[in-house]
């Protein structure tokens, strides 16, 4: 079946795809970026009279691939986001975003993983122990020399090195760790949007 | 007849160019929405007559719409003649204040690097 390529056609096709890599931002978020794109897309194709084929190929061309249009957009939200709520959730999911785009951010984003995990893994830790003494940080030996958080298999040959004292050192070392990677994150992002006023990761004009 | 040979700029000269559009696009934008209300594609238009910033399409639209999520921006649906609504952007008091801001740094920035530049000016003539 022949495709008929009308100007109203290709414009819906564009908005669709744009609207389809918007998803992830709040249903009137959407709406109203689309709403934006498609009466800019009527001004700009029908500035000399009536739309055609070719002025919109043009306007649409101007505002890029919907796909790295609908990027700026959600990038920007997501790091927006994560500086305002300033849970590590959102700011670790901000940082994957940006860790997508560039080798700085994926930099960033695997120091933001290691804290978080570290910290995590200290906090829970010290929440466990109470229920289960086996929980602890052991130094698995005697011929491997490598510390272990958790429970592990090799008890009671292994030596635990905090014993009951992981509760307080816990819950302070993985909330302390939790809490400076946060604000190393959002140190980063803000930086990082600093030194990027367009909102955009296209880099330069096409 | 002599032909005339346009040198192309060195790449990081042009790479600067580039930079320095960048950064000014936020000022520019807040500046022309300083006396009246604009759709997107008055505010670029005015870029490119009054500063020569032609920026892509695909690159203003996501900043207008962080300008608004930063309270520096307002915007509302106007039923245009043109038979379709237009979104148009106007700054709000805090928009008004940073457009202050910026243009005063700009200004004493812009000034300081005159200075500087004096003596290369006098040197090209």
């Amino acid at each position: 079946m022949p495709s008929v390529a009308t100007p109203q056609t290709i414009i819906d096709q564009y908005l669709a795809e744009l609207r389809t890599h918007l998803r992830s931002l709040p249903h009137e978020q959407v709406v109203d970026i689309v709403e934006e794109i498609r009466s800019h897309i009527r001004d700009a194709a029908g500035e000399g009279g009536a739309m055609t084929e070719a002025s919109i190929n043009a306007a649409l061309s101007r505002l890029g691939a919907p796909s790295a249009l609908a990027a700026s957009y959600v990038t920007d939200n997501l790091l927006a986001r994560a500086q305002n709520s300033r849970m590590p959730w959102t700011v670790l999911r901000g940082i994957f975003r940006w860790a997508t785009l560039s080798v700085k951010g994926f930099l960033v984003f695997i120091v933001c993983l290691v804290g978080y995990t570290f910290g995590a893994s200290f906090f829970i830790a010290a929440l466990a122990k109470p229920s289960n003494p086996k929980v602890g940080l052991w130094l698995v030996g005697p011929d491997s020399y490598s510390l272990a958080l958790g429970m592990t298999d090799r008890w009671p040959q292994g030596h635990e090195l905090l014993g009951w004292k992981i509760i307080p050192i816990g819950l302070a070392l993985g909330g302390g760790t939790i809490l400076l990677t946060t604000h190393f994150g959002l140190w980063c992002i803000r930086r990082f949007r600093q030194t990027r006023p367009m909102g955009s990761f296209q880099g330069t004009a096409r | 007849m002599a032909v005339r040979v346009i040198p192309a700029p060195a790449e990081p000269a042009d790479k600067w160019e580039v930079q320095l559009r960048k950064g000014c696009l936020e000022l520019a934008i807040l500046a022309a929405l300083w006396s009246e209300r604009l759709y997107g594609l008055e505010i670029m238009r005015r870029l490119a007559s009054g500063s020569g910033l032609n920026v892509p399409e695909g690159t203003v639209y996501p900043l207008l719409s962080r300008l608004k999520a930063e309270g520096l921006l307002s915007s509302e649906w106007v039923e245009a003649d043109a038979g379709h609504p237009r979104k148009y952007y106007r700054l709000t008091a805090a928009g008004r204040r940073r457009v202050v801001e910026m243009a005063r740094f700009w200004e004493s920035f812009s000034a300081s690097l005159d200075d500087l530049l004096a003596p290369v000016r006098k040197e090209e003539r």
